[in-house]
């Protein structure tokens, strides 16, 4: 069987979170897929911008207090307590909305080329995923022609070059 | 099986080792008998008032960053993550007293289910907050070791878009439960007070006056570790001081509005009891001085944040902070040891004085805190970052 194409990750650095807004929503508009960013903290408006669906951490915390609220109720039949109900219920809530959150895709992960990128602590990055080399060198020009800097392609098992 | 060899277990002799366990055992809890100050009439002491105090610490922490997250306060940042941190090392010296008056620490769970419960949902809420920072840490640590151990706490953040959806949904998320749990159990410990038929204690009006003490010594001992801790004084900004200043001085107002309010019930129920207990025990008691210093440092001190000035200046901030926590203190001791320390039968009565023991307790646990807080702001950032564009 031939082993799939190594995924080539193109990433640009913006020079604010309004720039990258920008960009995110010319590709948007360029019908570029597999669209992704990365911030130091959460920009208003990205969400709506690359199409991400909402989030169902809290539909999966609501289901889990549920059902730990039922199991707690079951454990202490015939006399149940309200209150040690509710309360385990509701701590239970917040380690289930935990887990779903942490278990989401591509999360966690101890080792990723992003890492070494300033996108935790000051970078506005917008990446673009494809497994054809092809693509990437143009969403590489495509980039550098939106204004991005440090333009950079990242190939899966190998250092980053630029 | 004949009874000769079922009983034979109960009669065997000791041996010697586990003679002097048991010699040795009973030896120190004969050498404990007294060494806490209270009594047979006020059997909750300084230990529950210390258990008190230290849980106000511990719950309101959480609790202030949670509600002001959920307030979209954008100050928060910079005395969230102080306010977090406050919860686990107050929660264990809140432990240590429970354990020390009690005895039997392995039946705790029984005491207080809401413990566990809420130390679970403040800790995953504190964490979830770090996990952003962490990754900086990782990114930006000049040491393998650190990156390595920053890399797991960090758990692959990344900051991309889709992680940034969860991560403001379970953080608010764990926030709403978090400021649910802090003041159900808050309101629970009142109401162990206020199930009781002791003046004093039997009143509805105690859940509100727990959760707006709690508030007022959480936000003042936010600042005077803001101001003592080198960490966090270069790092947080005067506005976010002075907005803290504020909602000491809200919180004294609503613990000074309290206490008028049960003077008040107190005279308009023309219970005589009642009457005894607030207008008489407690101000000219002798633990007048107690009360009078209470009134000075919770309702009096504070009114000076009404001037902006006075907000301004660190070394009032501290000084009116510090009044505050001990006023606080001071609330609970005349709570839990003036409303018993004169019982229903005037031959019980009988005065609490602290012991070395009491007063190095609170030493020791004051130095644990601190101690905890700047050993963890060695590793942690003492400020969150900004989250809002």
């Amino acid at each position: 069987m031939t082993p799939p194409a190594a995924l080539h990750v193109v990433l640009g650095e913006l020079a604010s979170p309004r720039a990258l807004l920008d960009a995110v929503t010319t590709l948007r508009g360029e019908h570029v897929r597999q669209l992704d960013t990365h911030t130091p903290y959460p920009v208003n408006g990205l969400d709506e911008a690359l199409g991400l669906s909402r989030s169902t951490v809290a539909w999966w915390a609501f289901a889990g207090g549920c059902a730990c609220a039922l199991a707690g109720a079951a454990l202490q039949l015939p006399g149940t307590s309200v209150v040690a109900v509710a309360l385990l219920s509701a701590a239970l809530t917040g380690v289930v909305a935990l887990g779903v959150m942490l278990s989401g895709r591509q999360h966690p992960a101890f080792a990723h080329p992003l890492f070494v990128l300033s996108a935790s602590s000051s970078g506005f990055w917008v990446s673009v995923s494809t497994r054809i080399a092809e693509d990437a060198e143009r969403a590489k020009t495509r980039l550098e022609a939106l204004g991005a800097t440090n333009v950079t392609i990242v190939v899966e098992h190998e250092a980053p070059h630029t | 099986m004949s009874d000769d060899a079922r009983f034979e277990p109960l009669w065997r002799p000791a041996n010697r080792g586990s003679t002097w366990l048991v010699a040795a055992g009973l030896a120190g809890a004969a050498a404990l008998i007294g060494a806490f100050g209270s009594n047979q009439t006020a059997g909750w002491g300084f230990e529950t008032v210390a258990f008190v105090w230290w849980l106000d610490l511990g719950l309101a922490g959480t609790l202030l960053s949670a509600v002001l997250l959920l307030a979209q306060q954008p100050w928060r940042t910079g005395v969230s993550r102080v306010a977090e941190a406050m919860t686990p090392f107050a929660l264990a010296c809140a432990l240590l007293y429970v354990a020390a008056q009690t005895g039997r620490p392995w039946l705790e769970g029984w005491l207080a289910p809401w413990l566990p419960a809420y130390g679970v949902a403040s800790l995953s809420f504190g964490y979830l907050g770090l996990i952003p920072d962490f990754a900086t840490l990782r990114d930006g640590s000049p040491g393998a070791r650190a990156r390595s151990v920053y890399g797991v706490l960090a758990l692959g953040w990344r900051g991309s878009a889709r992680q940034w959806s969860h991560w403001k949904v379970g953080y608010a998320l764990l926030a709403a439960v978090s400021a649910a749990l802090a003041l159900g159990a808050q309101s629970m410990v009142a109401l162990d007070f206020a199930v009781t038929n002791v003046p004093g204690w039997h009143s509805t009006l105690l859940p509100l006056h727990f959760v707006a003490g709690a508030v007022l010594s959480g936000s003042a001992m936010v600042v005077a570790v803001v101001a003592l801790l080198p960490a966090t004084r270069q790092l947080v900004a005067p506005r976010h001081v002075d907005a803290l200043c504020k909602v000491i001085l809200a919180a004294a107002l609503t613990v000074t509005w309290s206490h008028a309010l049960e003077h008040f019930i107190a005279w308009y129920s023309g219970s005589d009891t009642d009457a005894r207990l607030y207008f008489d025990t407690r101000p000219r008691g002798p633990y007048a001085l107690a009360y009078w210093a209470m009134l000075f440092c919770c309702s009096v001190a504070p009114q000076l944040f009404w001037s902006a000035r006075a907000r301004s200046r660190p070394t009032v901030v501290l000084a009116v902070s510090v009044l505050a926590l001990l006023g606080m203190a001071l609330d609970r001791f005349v709570l839990v040891v003036v409303s018993q320390h004169r019982g229903w039968l005037p031959s019980t009565w009988a005065l609490v004085t602290p012991t070395a023991v009491d007063a190095a307790m609170l030493v020791g646990s004051l130095s644990f805190f601190f101690t905890g807080l700047a050993l963890l702001f060695r590793l942690v950032p003492a400020v969150e970052r900004e989250h809002a564009t």
